[in-house]
């Protein structure tokens, strides 16, 4: 990419990067390899029928040569707006909101880029002599972030300068810091975090990790409430969202947008995206990112040697190893300005590092689930989470139609054991042992249960003063699978835990033979196959 | 179906997938409930008394000192209260711990004076440390048991005990009789054998022992312990064992 200023880059014709990606999409033939499938904390290799197509994700695109600079560019020309300077005097109210560590899986080195931009404009902030800067994680209804954490996205400097007065999460649940905005035309409620509906100028620095991410999304629900996001987190806007990943067919992006138009009626915001390409896995193990086939006899035994240590490894350590690493991210560009005109170009750039065009829709679809998600850094992927991963993430990775035909069949590879981080996830415990016991029905779920979840004064005491997940957010995990749930024929877990899937609602299988044998009962003889090879994140842009 | 088979080498060196189903533990010996006592459990190896001769006891006395209580020290790290004071206790006695983990016989152990060690022998339930003789002979050589028949109401440790007593050793017995009976879970046996043989108790408590290796657990954590050793307790002519129990209890919990 490039380091010139957005403002330069010609506008008019577009690229479509996924269309030029055919390379990505590999056909199985008699002598391809055995495929590698991520199944939580440990691999499998599994033989596809021939015949079948694996989506892999692109190779990673070179990051910008000078971060710095792309971000001064970035604040000195903005998409719609007035320069950073121009929009800061001495004396004004100024609040820096940034994304909370679900973002970018997994965790980025040192230096984070949140951390990065965050410098640039307190620099400026100096410069014009602002002195009431506030920062805050706006993390909605996630877990807050611990202070080590915090640390890490924003840098040490800017760290031991502000925190704990003036570097915080955001609480959802503090009716002092809590400030209503109104309702949109829709009557969607918007509340929003005090400091920031109060401020002179809000800015909002974001990562954006896939097409979800960012736009008016970041600020009404980043810093809204329990109030603001149950307008959109719920399994109507979750069934008309084709794909969520997908800001212009998506329900929940057309509430969230709305939302965001009554935000910045009321505070100005000068939002910052950056973009980051899909190097995921670091040093040695960058080759898990290319196709099989394409594996020096080092990378094979390298390979062999990390499945059978992580076969055989114990499983906390296995889990702590896992954790600990961190994914060397390049930077491919920072936008910022006005919310609508960043994203756009956001999601351009996102395009160009992750469409991949596919043609056809597949009767099968499988794919391997990994052992981190955005609700799962340095913890456990528990089954609810593992339910939202598969069926929420990975089904809705796609621009167009889904990957997988209506009535068609998911299988994934993961050993979903019934374990939950108990700081993390309290309110998932229960959802497992009582909602889902009861029904898996999304609608009757969210009617039956959900209110009693999100005012239960102790998950709100958790939430608000320990490291847990609002009571409310396994609902949503669970909502975000609504239109997979609606939309498949069945779903199989390779290798998963029998009462687990059973709890779930999902079959399980042995062996991706076995599984492939029950899908055909569901789909015919002969069915086609389509491999999503993720991660590294990508998304399928389909056409029928 | 017809599937790719390219690669082999690749799959030759990985090896198999992960087994998918829950590893199942299989254990060696079934375990049965059965009402009343489990008439399997009686013991099947008989007491070792050569393991108490001089030259056995020089030879655990330096295994002791060279591994076994560094290896204790190591993970309970103990701190000893009122072991000087045992040079003037008299001997022969039963010392009374409270029993949470299987670390508190090694941590008694350590604590004793040399004088005390060399002249005390454990009761080790026969039911569980007799019924091999691999364990049998580990547990006689490192600690210096002996089999000690819990329950059956015919005493047979009690008498086993008391003849050790006879022959002047000092016996370490657990009142409670299992690990993890709380402090409401005194039995009246150590008392009964008090004031059959005529020997005083010295109540001992430990504590902090249960987090290092919890009943069930094997080694769990290093904690710190606290051995402490109280005044010996002599039987009173006409006491009753429930009487001896009480007092015992309040020495060691109170």
């Amino acid at each position: 990419m490039t380091i010139a200023p957005t403002r330069m880059i010609e506008r008019t014709k577009r690229r479509h990067p996924a269309a030029e990606r055919e390379a990505c999409v590999v056909e199985v033939h008699e002598h391809s390899p055995p495929t590698l499938f991520h199944s939580g904390e440990s691999f499998r290799l599994e033989r596809l029928p021939v015949g079948s197509r694996i989506v892999y994700p692109p190779p990673p695109l070179k990051g910008l040569v000078d971060v710095d600079a792309a971000i001064a560019t970035a604040l000195d020309s903005p998409l719609g707006m007035d320069p950073l300077d121009a929009l800061l005097r001495p004396g004004m109210k100024l609040t820096i909101a940034f994304d909370d560590i679900s973002l970018p899986l997994p965790p980025m080195k040192t230096p984070d880029i949140r951390g990065r931009v965050i410098e640039h404009v307190l620099e400026r902030a100096y410069r014009a002599g602002v002195e009431d800067i506030h920062l805050i994680a706006a993390l909605a209804l996630h877990r807050r972030m611990t202070p080590a954490e915090l640390r890490r996205a924003v840098g040490d400097r800017v760290f031991d300068e502000f925190y704990p007065e003036r570097l915080y999460n955001h609480d959802a649940e503090d009716p002092a810091e809590i400030v209503s905005l109104g309702e949109t035309p829709h009557g969607e409620a918007v509340e929003l975090s005090r400091r920031a509906a109060e401020s002179d100028l809000l800015v909002y620095v974001n990562i954006n990790l896939v097409t979800m991410d960012g736009g008016h999304k970041s600020v009404a629900v980043g810093l809204g409430t329990y109030n603001s996001v149950k307008v959109h987190h719920n399994v109507h806007t979750m069934r008309h969202s084709r794909s969520f990943m997908d800001m212009h067919k998506s329900e929940l992006h057309q509430s969230a947008g709305r939302q965001g138009e009554i935000v910045e009626a009321a505070v100005p915001i000068f939002h910052i995206e950056t973009t980051l390409n899909n190097d995921m896995f670091d040093g040695p193990l960058s080759f898990l990112a290319k196709p099989e086939a394409r594996w020096t006899a080092r990378e094979q035994a390298a390979f062999a040697a990390l499945k059978r240590t992580t076969d055989r490894m114990n499983p906390k350590l296995r889990r702590a190893a896992f954790h600990k690493s961190r994914a060397p991210y390049a930077v491919t560009g920072v936008t910022a300005g006005a919310v609508a005109p960043v994203h756009e170009v956001t999601l351009e750039r996102c395009a160009a590092q992750q469409a991949v065009g596919v043609r056809g829709q597949a009767d099968i679809v499988t794919a391997g689930l990994p052992y981190v998600g955005p609700y799962n850094v340095d913890s456990i992927l528990n089954p609810v989470l593992v339910m939202c991963m598969g069926l929420g993430y990975f089904f809705n990775l796609y621009h167009g139609v889904p990957l997988v035909r209506e009535g068609g069949v998911m299988i994934f590879t993961h050993p979903v054991t019934r374990e939950f981080h108990p700081v993390h996830h309290p309110s998932y415990v229960d959802f497992y042992e009582e909602v889902l016991a009861t029904t898996t029905d999304p609608v009757e779920i969210e009617q039956r249960f959900e209110k009693g979840y999100a005012e239960d004064e102790w998950y709100r005491h958790l939430y608000r003063t320990s490291y847990a997940y609002h009571g409310v957010h396994p609902f949503y995990m669970w909502y975000w699978g609504a239109h997979a749930l609606q939309h498949l024929g069945d779903v199989i877990f390779v290798g998963g835990d029998p009462e687990a899937c059973r709890r779930l609602g999902f079959r399980r299988a042995d062996t991706m033979r076995d599984a492939l044998e029950m899908a055909e009962q569901v789909v015919g003889r002969d069915p086609s196959l389509t491999h999503f090879h993720c991660p590294p994140l990508f998304y399928a842009q389909v056409s029928e | 179906m017809k599937f790719a088979s390219g690669g082999r080498r690749l799959e030759k060196l990985a090896g198999a997938n992960a087994s998918s189903a829950r590893r199942v533990s299989v254990p060696r010996r079934w375990r049965t409930v059965s009402a009343g006592a489990d008439p399997w459990s009686e013991r099947t190896v008989e007491d070792m008394p050569q393991l108490r001769g001089r030259r056995a006891s020089v030879v655990r006395e330096v295994a002791q000192q060279t591994l076994l209580f560094p290896a204790t020290r190591l993970v309970a790290s103990p701190t000893v209260i009122g072991a000087e004071d045992l040079v003037h206790a008299p001997q022969p006695a039963i010392l009374a711990p409270n029993h949470e983990s299987d670390i508190d016989t090694p941590l008694v152990l350590l604590a004793l004076p040399h004088a005390w060690r060399a002249r005390t022998v454990v009761g080790a339930a026969s039911d569980r440390f007799y019924r091999k003789r691999g364990y049998a002979v580990a547990s006689g050589f490192w600690i210096n048991t002996f089999p000690f028949d819990r329950g059956g109401g015919q005493r047979r440790g009690l008498a086993a005990a008391a003849a050790h007593l006879r022959d002047g050793l000092n016996v370490l017995l657990f009142p409670q009789g299992t690990r993890g009976a709380g402090p409401d879970g005194y039995r009246h046996g150590v008392a009964e054998l008090s004031l059959m043989a005529g020997a005083p108790i010295i109540p001992v408590h430990i504590e902090g022992s249960a987090l290092v290796m919890p009943k069930g657990r094997g080694l769990n954590r290093r904690a710190g312990t606290r051995v402490t050793f109280a005044r010996p307790l002599q039987p009173r002519p006409g006491e009753t064992p429930e009487q001896l129990t009480h007092r015992l209890h309040d020495a060691i919990e109170v």
